[in-house]
């Protein structure tokens, strides 16, 4: 295996049991590498599988409805390699938040109302590092606060999550995220519910931080303009499997599967001629219970056949890069 | 082109109660002496961060909220002057549309029946005809005929927003208040959306006021942008300058801070430091001086007045040095 790669997911499959349907796959037969030290975009749009595949990079899959059906989630340790799915529930804790740990969308319900800032990362401390003194704990708690860009945290640690404002509630999230020094940082949506100029501070942030611990990031986001301006490669799901994974440069230039390029065709630019009508991708996203067999854009796809309707497309590889598409290939 | 709406010095605030007897102990302007126009089958775009006022603002324009002061001329009427009833009689030709679709149709309520009401309410037709009436709703913003007899919750949000467009034009109304409709949508049904808002326009001759948090949707659909900030409007001009060339330093900030859909593309971000100031409390001088790059004394003492520089008007005391 390549030295670089810290995370592998292959085949993933996640399902959720219904009382109606049966079990629904949410995310189906996904695979991809995470290296060090890279920002990897997962992107799509709701119900795509994107936040379902965070949740199970940690077992977080709401019980017990969800479940990981097939796959590997292995993880680089010191140890060697690990298979997060097998692992038995007592030995998560070694990896949740020491090499693995996840920031959300909305910092409010991440944080919890009742307790003050300072003892919910103490928590955290406390809980990774059982022999550090309460006054360590404090100076590292300092410490980390001052890292998020919080300003006098002296005062801070004694306020309530309520008394901060949306960005500062974000950068508390991160820094519990990063207390136990985690070569993985799960980010989902961590800046959707924020205002533009206080997302590019934390976005900023991400980039200072990353760069200080050589972490790696997988940013889980539905906003094409942060991924190209924060990933490296990205990856792009429609209705749980994989469209498409690229560097993000090339991505964008050019994109191959038909629904990356009508996504990235239908967003108005600044640059865009105004109150021209927009391309569009016509339809909507299947329900997972409506799902046909084989390709599951074929119902909105300008370049569908009949294989599409029949076959599921394989998954074409050419070095890195993944495209899933029976039409299109890499040089076409 | 008419005038169709001209927005004069409107004021809205929100009492804060606290206290052990709930005395009134302050007030948030929400919308702070706000002037504007708008031109039939034009479209102006307000933007701004949360709680700079831009819904509040929607609202107060059409009377659910009741204004503090201020003129809102439509077509000529002083709404805020009109009583209950003629208020009314004129909601056919004003509409909203709202941001979340699923909040704002009666979940039980079928389709058709929430597309008829309004026409119910303003005696328009018999039953025969509103079902007519209805059928080419559906047709115009591109659901099946089939759609009538469902209920809201069988849709997708996209579709959704559909129906609360289909809502909002069926009394034909001159004008529209668009907040934030695309905002809860998906990428590829936010450009259907829009599409759509775009050829209703073109159609029916609408005039759209339009709320978006989203710069580039807003100066998509828009002929002219207005920057709201702390509940004042601090930069308004067309939309295509507003991008070229602004002269607010709150707007260009706002501008740099949005994150280009191109990974080549890597110009500089200006940060602003910290949050927007709580309204409650708002900052003397210019609202926008303690996040300020260029902030000089002057900022700190005077609030700056609205500066027009050929029809490009902006509320800055540096707009002519930056």
């Amino acid at each position: 295996m390549d030295d670089q790669v810290v995370l592998r997911v292959s085949n993933l499959r996640v399902g959720f049991a219904t009382e109606d349907h049966g079990m629904l796959v949410a995310v189906d037969g996904l695979s991809f590498d995470l290296r060090a030290g890279e920002t990897l975009g997962l992107v799509g749009e709701s119900g795509c599988g994107k936040s379902v595949t965070a949740l199970s990079l940690l077992r977080l899959l709401p019980q017990p409805l969800g479940k990981i059906l097939s796959g590997e989630i292995l993880i680089k340790t010191k140890d060697g390699w690990e298979d997060i799915v097998r692992l038995p529930a007592n030995q998560l804790s070694r990896i949740r938040g020491a090499r693995i740990s996840m920031i959300f969308q909305e910092p409010m319900t991440a944080l919890n109302p009742v307790h003050t800032i300072g003892r919910q990362i103490f928590e955290s401390f406390r809980l990774h590092f059982p022999e550090m003194s309460d006054k360590d704990i404090l100076m590292k708690s300092l410490e980390l606060l001052e890292d998020v860009g919080i300003p006098s945290p002296e005062k801070r640690i004694h306020e309530f999550p309520h008394q901060l404002s949306g960005g500062m509630r974000q950068r508390v999230v991160i820094a519990i995220a990063l207390s136990a020094d985690p070569d993985i940082l799960v980010a989902d949506e961590p800046t959707t519910a924020l205002d533009v100029t206080i997302q590019a501070q934390i976005l900023d942030l991400m980039l200072a931080l990353q760069k200080k611990r050589g972490m790696s990031i997988l940013l889980i986001t539905h906003d094409l303009g942060v991924v190209a301006q924060m990933c490296q490669r990205t990856l792009v799901m429609y209705a749980g499997r994989l469209a498409e994974a690229r560097d993000t440069r090339s991505l964008f230039k050019d994109p191959r599967h038909p629904y990356t390029k009508g996504l990235l065709h239908s967003i108005p630019r600044l640059g865009s001629v105004r109150k021209t009508l927009l391309p569009t991708i016509e339809g909507s996203v299947p329900a997972l219970k409506d799902l046909l067999r084989g390709c599951r854009f074929q119902s909105r796809c300008p370049l569908v056949t009949e294989r599409c309707r029949e076959e599921i497309p394989e998954v074409q590889i050419k070095q890195d890069q993944n495209l899933a598409c029976w039409n299109r290939g890499f040089h076409d | 082109m008419t005038e169709i709406l001209r927005v004069e010095n409107l004021i809205k605030y929100f009492p804060v109660h606290g206290g052990f007897w709930g005395r009134e102990i302050g007030r948030v302007h929400a919308v702070n002496d706000v002037s504007f126009s708008l031109k039939s089958s034009e479209t102006l775009g307000i933007v701004g961060e949360s709680g700079c006022g831009k819904s509040t603002l929607g609202r107060t324009l059409l009377r659910l909220y009741e204004a503090d002061s201020g003129k809102v001329y439509f077509k000529n009427q002083n709404l805020l002057d009109l009583s209950k009833r003629d208020l009314r009689q004129m909601r056919r030709d004003f509409q909203m549309i709202f941001q979340d679709p699923n909040e704002s149709l009666n979940s039980r309520q079928t389709v058709e029946s929430i597309l008829s009401e309004p026409l119910e309410i303003h005696g328009v037709g018999d039953r025969q005809s509103r079902k007519e009436v209805v059928k080419s709703l559906l047709a115009k913003v591109g659901l099946p005929e089939s759609a009538g007899i469902r209920y809201p919750h069988e849709f997708s949000g996209g579709q959704r927003q559909r129906i609360g467009i289909a809502r909002a034009i069926a009394l034909s109304p001159s004008l529209i208040v668009c907040d934030e409709p695309v905002s809860a949508l998906d990428v590829s049904i936010q450009s259907q959306v829009l599409n759509l808002l775009l050829k209703l326009q073109s159609e029916m001759q609408l005039s759209y006021i339009f709320i978006a948090h989203n710069l580039a949707v807003v100066r998509h659909i828009s002929d002219r942008v207005a920057v709201m900030y702390l509940g004042e409007i601090v930069e308004i001009t067309d939309a295509d300058s507003i991008y070229s060339q602004p002269l607010h330093p709150y707007t260009k900030a706002l501008i740099s801070a949005v994150p280009t859909p191109d990974p080549s593309h890597t110009t500089e971000r200006i940060v602003l430091k910290g949050d927007v100031p709580s309204p409650f409390d708002p900052p003397f001088g210019c609202a926008f001086h303690p996040r300020c790059p260029h902030a000089v004394d002057q900022c700190k003492r005077e609030k700056p007045v609205m500066r027009d520089f050929n029809g490009h008007q902006v509320a800055c005391h540096l707009a002519e040095t930056l």
